[in-house]
């Protein structure tokens, strides 16, 4: 009975043991990871993806047609707010960054479309998108347009918050850049954390396509 | 010993050993913490908000909890950003805690302290800090004002 005891103890114990070690992080593999077979750094999107076409307002009141107002340059697309200082603010410096290097290409548009139309008037978009640079294109809509825009471009949309007792809320969104060569296909994405260096290298690929007959 | 309190004995050991090992893994709740706060940055402000960042590692015996953050220059809190079906999400925290012999980083896309109507900084400026801990009371720290840009790697 004694031995039984004691067996049976360090059984029950070995198994709560077991139980509770359990519910350990399942860990992701990291995203940004790029495939052998792509020349790219960034994370490759689907062969041959189209930019969105969607008309929003610009910081200076304007309509602004996407794939027109872009057509035949380098364009990276990111939907985020101004109130973000956590995601949004790092990875608009990053790629403001970028694009001041002296060996970057020139032929480059930078465009914000902001998902918190709300708070994010045009002056507000301004403001917080000259801290990068002046050049940046802040677009902003009516929220149905937006979240249209946002499908289109095969993100998922975002999710406003229930705002607390001050009124603040919080916004989720996609925190990925996309990117489209100036013949305007849509060849890689830059999920948050993506470093200046990849960003580096693949827009000296992606300033090369010029024509859909053109291949990284 | 009668055999039933063997059998008592055996049971408690085994309640005593789970309760040890399932227990806050932040380590023995009576010895104190040894915390240090380092790399303490505030993002340059480009909206509305700021973030502050920070490393924080226990060296002592017990675990401790970073239950506030505060700082002349806006109103804040702890947050922490998920990924969460595809999108980057901000979530509320209570507090964080940091086991015996833990190193906790506070870096952009996941947990930092959100500072809401932050006033003009200028980069390089140092801001005061004051964090607060369970155990280990009120630390302060100064802040450098730094770049969004300058606190991802390269």
């Amino acid at each position: 009975m004694r031995r039984f005891t004691t067996f049976t103890s360090l059984l029950v114990a070995l198994v709560l043991l077991a139980a509770c070690s359990s519910s350990g992080s399942d860990a992701a593999a990291p995203d940004g990871a790029s495939d052998d077979a792509t020349p790219f750094q960034g994370v490759p999107l689907a062969e041959g993806t189209p930019k969105a076409d969607f008309t929003l307002i610009d910081t200076d009141g304007n309509e602004f047609d996407f794939v027109e107002e872009t057509a035949g340059s380098t364009t990276f697309l990111f939907f985020g707010y101004t109130s973000c200082p956590d995601i949004c603010a790092p990875h608009m410096a990053q790629i403001g960054q970028v694009l001041d290097m002296p060996s970057s290409p020139t032929n480059v548009k930078v465009v914000f479309v902001t998902v918190d139309p709300d708070r994010d008037t045009p002056e507000v978009l301004r403001d917080f998108l000259d801290k990068f640079n002046k050049d940046f294109i802040g677009l902003t809509g009516d929220a149905e347009t937006i979240h249209q825009a946002q499908l289109d471009t095969g993100v998922p949309p975002a999710q406003i918050g229930e705002p607390d007792a001050d009124g603040n809320y919080l916004v989720g969104h996609s925190g990925e850049m996309r990117a489209y060569a100036p013949n305007g296909i849509g060849y890689v994405t830059f999920p948050f954390g993506a470093r200046q260096s990849q960003f580096s290298h693949d827009l000296q690929i992606l300033d090369r396509l010029r024509s859909p007959d053109d291949t990284p | 010993m009668t055999r039933r309190r063997r059998w008592l004995v055996a049971v408690l050991a085994v309640v005593a050993l789970v309760s040890v090992a399932c227990g806050d893994d932040a380590g023995s709740d009576d010895e104190p913490s040894d915390i240090a706060v380092t790399n303490v940055a505030i993002v340059l402000p480009a909206g509305a908000n700021s973030a502050i960042y920070f490393t924080v590692t226990n060296s002592g015996g017990g675990s401790d909890r970073l239950t506030e953050v505060r700082t002349p220059v806006g109103e804040t809190a702890l947050h922490e950003t998920r990924l969460e079906d595809g999108l980057m999400t901000m979530h509320r925290v209570d507090s964080v805690s940091v086991a015996a012999g833990e190193t906790v980083a506070f870096q952009p896309g996941g947990l930092h302290v959100m500072v809401n109507d932050v006033e003009p900084l200028v980069e390089d400026e140092m801001v005061k800090v004051e964090l607060v801990f369970a155990k280990a009371g009120v630390v302060e720290v100064d802040a450098v004002v730094r770049t969004a840009d300058a606190l991802i790697e390269g």
